[in-house]
């Protein structure tokens, strides 16, 4: 099964442009990570709370719902944030020229 | 009838409180109806009344306390950490993240959030959903009527008013800007006050209320600048002459500073980095007549002096304007408190110290230049502010080939456009920005925006986006305005329109000289050909000076012959 996991994590790598995988608790620790040390965790530590804080927007317009995905276009990079209840599935992609 | 009533209190009972209590109705007095004073009774004839049939209304007028905000925000960078775990001890870490990639809810989960991402990276991949697909389109903004709109507002927070003297933009976008202040009107009555601040800020654009850093000089800063190469570093130059250096990354404080006895005699007036492999070079001009260069990293003394004069025993002229591009890296403009132009090409030092003066007559300005800017997009033409007018300059040429008309107040200060080749600006003494719009029409204003009542003193457009502008008054305030995109976005074909239109302005300019360089010439041969009537004109006039010897010398012959005569004829008598 870990290998399963490692495969998928593998593969998103594999996508052109990809300059960062995180995988994040939903304490913001960083589970895995291929930046370096201050990166992971300015990334951890951020996008943790803006995961939080999207989940709340999205229960609070309709209590039935659930947020499902976001990404953020910068002018530079896309990050592209999978929440889970528990984890988040953090890509950081480059944008195509 | 006489109502009294005989009010008695025992002085024991004075002080003592008040017990109310309820009584039945009794009448004092009454006062029956009679008819004894009908007869005295008047109807007032005519009776005036007013009547109106609005509502009355007060006006009435409050103003509310200023809330002041202050920014502050913590960094919370490792967290979420649970309590037996030591994030700064790695083994920890490492074993925690090795338990928490065996949790069985960590594959699952992962497994279902992978091809999520997945579909968005390939989505990306194939197609640019953020695509412009209007890109290139120009939008013609010139049918817009020109306009702006304050922004915001920086008050010097010191109690006594100082002028902002200068103001420039961080490089690298319209974020922070550098302001100067400090007095320069002579003998200024606030100089008395011992307590005469010094300080000059960096402000953040987003933050009105408080700078977001302070300089302490040894002396009030005249000019400011940011080094384009490393950003967090300035040069500024203060009103007893000194040049000082300093790294926000820091402090405040000085980093380096010069000594009096190798600096500026007078207000350093201006001060621009110039271009060096060390980023660390920088030049300095004051009305003392000096013009210094520095490296930052030793300010002990200047690496280079050069007295600005008109010739070699000509005058001194004390600078008071000085631009430096980094695309003519020889060439330094400097405007005089004596209104001349001065160009200075080091590589040309051989002639008049690499000095050029421009026009010492017609075409300089009346009273100091208190501004002078190189045009952003065509770098030869540059333009200068003094008396009332802005003229416009080519590099070649000694005389203004465009000048404003004469503006109803004295001008103080002004720049270019950053992204507009034809637009500049200009602050005048009765709190006006006047826009030129050269592209538009070149006889009138373009635009007048009125800011403050107090007279303005500086001004700066940013760099970037050539959107904002940042004008500073006398009294230290500076105010953060917005131009219209039709004043910052270049129009179609602008650039090429008003490089021909400049040298239009130069080929007549050179005409006329040529004219009159021709006219001269044709009047020193005639003066030539006159020279020799005056030859004959002199002859003849001495031949009359001699005639009236002659007619002198016989007058007096005459007379003595006379008086002899006569003196013989009494000898005889």
């Amino acid at each position: 099964m870990s290998s399963e996991v490692e495969e998928t994590l593998k593969r998103i790598q594999s996508h052109r442009g990809v300059k960062g995988v995180l995988i994040v608790s939903a304490d913001g620790v960083p589970i895995r990570s291929n930046l370096d040390d201050d990166e992971t965790q300015t990334y951890a530590a951020l996008l943790s709370q803006l995961a939080t804080k999207a989940r709340n927007v999205v229960r609070v317009l309709d209590d039935q719902d659930e947020l499902a995905f976001f990404r953020i276009r910068s002018n530079k990079h896309e990050i592209m944030v999978a929440p889970d209840p528990e984890y988040l599935l953090i890509v950081v992609q480059e944008n195509v020229k | 009838m006489e109502v009294a009533y005989l009010y008695t209190k025992v002085r024991s009972e004075f002080g003592k409180q008040t017990n109310f209590s309820d009584q039945d109705t009794r009448i004092l007095h009454t006062i029956p109806q009679t008819d004894e004073f009908e007869d005295d009774y008047i109807p007032r004839n005519p009776v005036c009344t007013t009547v109106d049939t609005c509502p009355t209304y007060s006006e009435h007028e409050t103003n509310t306390d200023r809330l002041v905000t202050k920014a502050s925000s913590i960094r919370h960078a490792e967290g979420g950490w649970p309590k037996d775990v030591d994030p700064t001890e790695p083994a920890d870490v490492q074993r925690y993240r090795k338990k928490a990639e065996k949790d069985d809810d960590y594959k699952a989960n992962m497994k279902a959030l992978g091809p999520i991402i997945s579909r968005c990276m390939r989505q990306n991949n194939t197609i640019d959903i953020y695509e412009e697909y209007f890109a290139g389109e120009d939008r013609d903004w010139s049918s817009e009527p020109p306009s702006a709109k304050g922004l915001a507002v920086f008050r010097d927070p010191n109690e006594i008013k100082r002028t902002a003297t200068s103001i420039n933009w961080h490089p690298e976008g319209p974020t922070k800007i550098a302001v100067s202040y400090s007095i320069l009107n002579f003998q200024d009555p606030k100089f008395s006050n011992a307590r005469l601040p010094v300080e000059s800020y960096i402000w953040d654009v987003t933050n009105p209320n408080t700078p977001d850093q302070a300089l302490t000089p040894p002396s009030p800063l005249c000019c400011l600048r940011f080094n384009p190469k490393s950003t967090d570093t300035l040069v500024g130059g203060s009103y007893n002459g000194l040049v000082s250096f300093y790294d926000l990354r820091k402090s405040g404080a000085p980093q380096e500073c010069s000594v009096i006895e190798k600096s500026h005699h007078d207000p350093v007036y201006d001060c621009f980095w110039i271009s060096s492999k060390t980023g660390n070079q920088c030049a300095s001009v004051s009305t003392d007549g000096n013009m210094l260069w520095w490296d930052t990293r030793r300010l002990g003394e200047p690496v280079d002096a050069l007295q600005l004069s008109t010739g070699k025993d000509g005058a001194v002229l004390g600078g008071s304007a000085m631009d430096y591009h980094k695309e003519v890296p020889t060439k330094y403009v400097v405007g005089t408190e004596q209104g001349i132009v001065l160009a200075i090409n080091l590589r040309n030092r051989k002639q008049n110290n690499g000095i050029a003066v421009y026009d010492q007559n017609h075409g300089k300005h009346h009273g100091p230049i208190y501004a002078i800017h190189r045009n952003q997009t065509h770098t030869k033409f540059f333009m200068t502010v003094g008396d009332w007018t802005a003229r416009v300059w080519m590099e070649d040429l000694k005389t203004p080939i465009m000048t404003t008309k004469y503006h109803s107040a004295y001008l103080t200060s002004g720049c270019w456009s950053s992204t507009r080749a034809g637009v500049f600006f200009v602050t005048r003494m009765d709190g006006i920005v006047d826009v030129w719009d050269y592209f538009y029409r070149q006889n009138e204003v373009a635009y007048t925006h009125k800011v403050g009542d107090c007279a303005l003193s500086s001004i700066a457009n940013d760099a970037t986006t050539g959107r904002l502008l940042s004008v500073g008054d006398v009294e230290g305030t500076v105010a953060l305005m917005e131009v219209c995109d039709s004043l910052a976005t270049p129009q179609h074909n602008e650039k090429s329109a008003i490089g021909a239109m400049l040298e239009r302005e130069t080929k007549q300019e050179k005409n006329l000289e040529l004219r009159e360089r021709d006219l001269r010439r044709a009047r020193d041969k005639a003066k030539g050909e006159t020279g020799e009537t005056e030859e004959e004109k002199e002859a003849k006039a001495q031949a009359m000076e001699e005639q009236l010897r002659a007619v002198d010398a016989d007058f007096l012959n005459m007379i003595k012959e006379a008086e002899d005569d006569e003196a013989t004829a009494a000898a005889e008598e």
